[in-house]
């Protein structure tokens, strides 16, 4: 008995001192990777043929689905190369690439004047329309730009203001990392203006959406791409958002989807942008959520 | 093993001290009080007013805490007096596994079934505290419930033998003899609940609606301050990212607070116990 | 006569509110059952997202989950046991071991979005690790270290000091002892504490969402970011994919439960060892 506990004490600490050892070769190995950075410093400067390297992308959560068609392509045609893409905000990813952190920063925004300094390359990769959305039985179909500026800032309280039924007007936003919110924060409200201060402030546009979908009295704002059967998306002085009317600038709501780099890129960051931009991603995976720029 | 031990205090006064020092510049330029105090929040304005995430943490806490702690309390009692022997073994794994639940799936829970019941009970969106409070209720009733009853199941056979004996019925026993010896730890456990429910960041994000605003009705959003931290981290830089340290700050002198309430709690049960 | 009632209205409070808990618990995991079960297939399990719509299974997620509980394992393992030895068998009540007792307590509070931000500060950009498991693991490990330490450290006190008397009485130094006797005894609660710890781990978002970041792509080393379980979770949840967020749900769920089960299952062994 107390020799068969003795041997099981043996094979236990045993089993204890790998695990211990396991831990701190695990440990060592790791901190000697720390020193190294997330740079293109495993990139080969043979050419296309043999791509290697990483690349750490991050930022707008808008841009986050093409960057992660875009990283799940271009990997699968260069296995060498990893793509790491994040998706935590636009601020965070023009933050990220100027400090080396990242090699691509996604924005859904144009660069701050004080951003202007950080010697950031603007690759422009997609345009996104943004749509009002409200409840399908919402009576009103469109709004002016007035209105729609109103609505937000909390200046019209009432649907029967602009036309539509006798209810307190439920604004469903998005929350400040968005760049959808910064968009209207900066070409639609105004810079200076304030969201009305009942606004809710939802992390997804699906939430907005599915929100907006089952109150009445909602109205939200999401990107054309997200748009579907069960919101109805409005018209903005007399014009319904669509490729074409984004294309054609009659649809007043549309911006620039974006990617920085600190510098003109180098392989294999420059591949990827390449290949962001060129035809077959721009048709094929761009255009099914946003409005492709070529 | 010294120096394994010395890890965790080395650990503790890091994010103290990081936290702190990352905090310090907005501390001093906006003022603690004014911090605290301010009654706005809105840091892309400069706007650093912690008030209205305060009140809507307290707000959450309290409702979390009606509904909670006396249900928590009630399902050990259960637990410890009522419940048959069989049953009590089959319900207290199910309750641990209701503690182990991550907090996502509970906000996603919330989300998806309890916003939509406060919208239409309510009006509104559905996203606010009374959604926030439920959520936290069922979050925190898991750790009350098996604290209480650790507590409970601790007083001896001998008192509720002896309150029987006197004739008292056997509700009369658990109200007057059994809770009051257990009173401490079930303190203990009403504590920890307010830790967790302060603390809860994922699952209250998701159900109150973020915006920084005094809590006002049962369907309008509200924030708390762990939920615009989690928010706000994505993005802020600057002074806003400062003030961020500054509400983790705040978290962690409200941490050290229920510690030392705690340690306040057990001392005093030593104390008790050994004057009984 | 109306004690009795008092008595009678006492007992059904207790089994309406213990079963209404009970019930709240069952809604929450009948939930994600129904709507996860169907339409589930294995190959969710073994499959990349893809698309721009996030279709697809999670196979990167769970490896990133499991590599970054495995990682947080091997980091906090080590430092909690030895930081446990030594409070349960070499040292008294000195300084230290109380300034260590209070540090474990106020990590054990301090809500996860501190230790998040925290992470992405110090660790991710502080020390440049980038979002990455080992930043990851990091966080949860002074994270899960208070749980880790008091789980050993009550598991080797529980440990008969019989054991120890043996032992010394045998001739065998103080430190063979511990390492021979007292902790292959006590290493089925201890073992119990790192599944509870590893559950934590593994349930936890807040304090991974800005540390091991959000990338979808499979992990293969410590400095490579990853969308762990949970993480996936509240970006299908927001970004509105519930079916899929359903299915995510109930593999979290499956994970944990088995988790508590491995862990009760152990703490029963255990039991039965020594109180038997």
């Amino acid at each position: 008995m107390r020799e068969k506990r003795m041997k099981e004490g043996t094979v236990r600490r045993s089993a204890l001192v790998v695990v211990i050892l396991a831990a701190v070769v695990a440990v060592l190995v790791a901190l000697a990777g720390c020193g190294k950075q997330p740079a293109d410093q495993g990139a080969s400067e043979t050419g296309d043929q043999s791509l290697s390297g990483k690349i750490m992308i991050g930022g707008s959560t808008t841009v986050l689905p093409i960057a992660q068609a875009a990283a799940e392509q271009f990997m699968a045609a260069n296995p060498q190369v990893r793509v790491e893409v994040q998706g935590t905000g636009s601020s965070e990813g023009i933050k990220g690439v100027s400090e080396g952190v990242l090699n691509i920063g996604d924005s859904s925004r144009e660069l701050k004047p004080e951003e202007s300094k950080l010697d950031l390359v603007d690759h422009k990769i997609a345009i996104d329309a943004l749509a009002l959305v409200v409840n399908p039985d919402n009576k009103v179909t469109n709004l002016t730009k007035k209105q729609v500026v109103d609505i937000l800032t909390g200046k019209i309280t009432n649907w029967k203001d602009v036309g539509g039924a006798d209810e307190d007007i439920v604004v469903v936003g998005r929350d400040e990392a968005s760049g959808t919110r910064e968009f209207v924060q900066k070409d639609i409200i105004g810079e200076d203006a304030k969201f009305a201060a009942d606004a809710l402030a939802l992390p997804g546009a699906g939430q907005v959406k599915a929100t907006v979908a089952k109150t009445p009295a909602g109205i939200g704002y999401v990107g054309l791409g997200a748009v579907d059967d069960s919101v109805k998306a409005l018209k903005v002085e007399g014009v319904a958002p669509s490729e074409a009317t984004v294309k054609g600038d009659t649809y007043a709501y549309h911006r620039y989807l974006h990617m920085f780099t600190k510098g003109e890129p180098t392989d294999p960051t420059k591949a990827f942008l390449d290949f962001v931009l060129g035809e077959k991603f721009q048709t094929e995976t761009v255009a099914s959520e946003f409005v492709p720029v070529k | 093993m010294a120096a394994a031990a010395a890890t965790a205090v080395v650990g503790v006064a890091l994010i103290f001290a990081f936290v702190l020092q990352t905090a310090w510049p907005v501390l001093t330029r906006v003022g603690i009080a004014q911090f605290i105090f301010g009654d706005t929040w809105y840091p892309t304005r400069g706007r650093f007013g912690l008030l209205p995430l305060v009140a809507g943490s307290a707000a959450l806490l309290l409702g979390a805490l009606l509904l909670g702690a006396p249900a928590g309390v009630m399902t050990a009692i259960f637990l410890s007096e009522y419940c048959p022997k069989r049953l009590a073994s089959l319900l207290r794994p199910a309750i641990d596994l209701l503690a182990g639940i991550p907090s996502v799936i509970y906000g996603f829970f919330g989300l998806i079934s309890i916003v939509p019941i406060v919208r239409s009970v309510f009006g509104g969106a559905g996203f606010g505290p009374v959604a926030g409070s439920l959520i936290l209720a069922v979050m925190i009733l898991p750790t009350i419930t098996s604290v209480s009853r650790d507590a409970l199941e601790a007083v001896p056979r001998d008192y509720r033998l002896g309150g029987l004996a006197l004739g008292a019925t056997q509700w009369r026993t658990v109200y007057d003899v059994v809770v009051p010896s257990a009173w401490s730890g079930i303190v203990t456990s009403v504590v920890l609940g307010v830790g967790r429910a302060v603390g809860e960041t994922m699952a209250v994000l998701m159900v109150i609606g973020n915006a920084p605003r005094f809590p006002r009705a049962a369907g309008q959003p509200i924030s708390a301050l762990t939920s615009q931290v989690a928010l706000d981290m994505a993005y802020a830089s600057g002074d806003h990212r400062t003030a961020l340290f500054g509400i983790a700050a705040l978290l962690l002198f409200i941490t050290m607070g229920l510690v030392g309430v705690g340690r306040l709690t057990v001392r005093r049960q030593a104390r008790q116990g050994r004057r009984r | 006569m109306t004690r009795r009632v008092a008595d009678w209205t006492a007992r059904a409070a207790a089994w309406a509110v213990a079963g209404a808990s009970i019930a709240v618990l069952l809604v929450i995991i009948g939930q994600i059952v129904i709507r996860g079960l169907p339409g589930f297939r294995l190959s969710f399990l073994v499959t990349a997202p893809h698309g721009i719509k996030m279709e697809g299974g999670v196979f990167p997620m769970i490896v990133a989950s499991s590599f970054l509980t495995l990682l947080t394992l091997l980091i906090v393992g080590p430092v909690g046991i030895g930081a446990a030895v030594y409070l349960a068998e070499f040292a008294g009540d000195n300084r230290l071991t109380r300034l260590v007792r209070f540090a474990a307590d106020t990590l054990a509070g301090v809500p996860s979005i501190v230790f998040g931000l925290f992470g992405l500060a110090f660790f991710v950009y502080f020390l440049q690790m980038g979002y990455s498991i080992l930043a990851g693991a990091l966080t949860l490990s002074m994270m899960v270290l208070p749980t880790m330490l008091r789980v050993s450290e009550e598991a080797i006190r529980a440990v008969p000091a019989s054991y120890r008397e043996g032992s010394l009485g045998l001739g065998a130094t103080r430190w063979q002892t511990t390492l021979r006797v007292v902790l292959p005894a006590a290493m089925p609660a201890m073992a119990t504490a790192l599944i509870l710890s590893v559950g934590r781990a593994f349930g936890e978002t807040a304090a991974v969402l800005y540390t091991a970041g959000m990338t979808p792509s499979t992990p293969l080393l410590p400095l490579e970011g990853g969308r762990t379980l949970t993480v996936h979770l509240y970006l299908l949840a927001t970004t509105g994919y519930i079916d899929p967020a359903y299915r995510v749900a109930l593999v979290l769920l499956a994970v944990i439960l088995s988790f508590n089960l491995l862990a009760g299952w152990l703490m029963a062994r255990f039991r039965r060892r020594f109180v038997a």
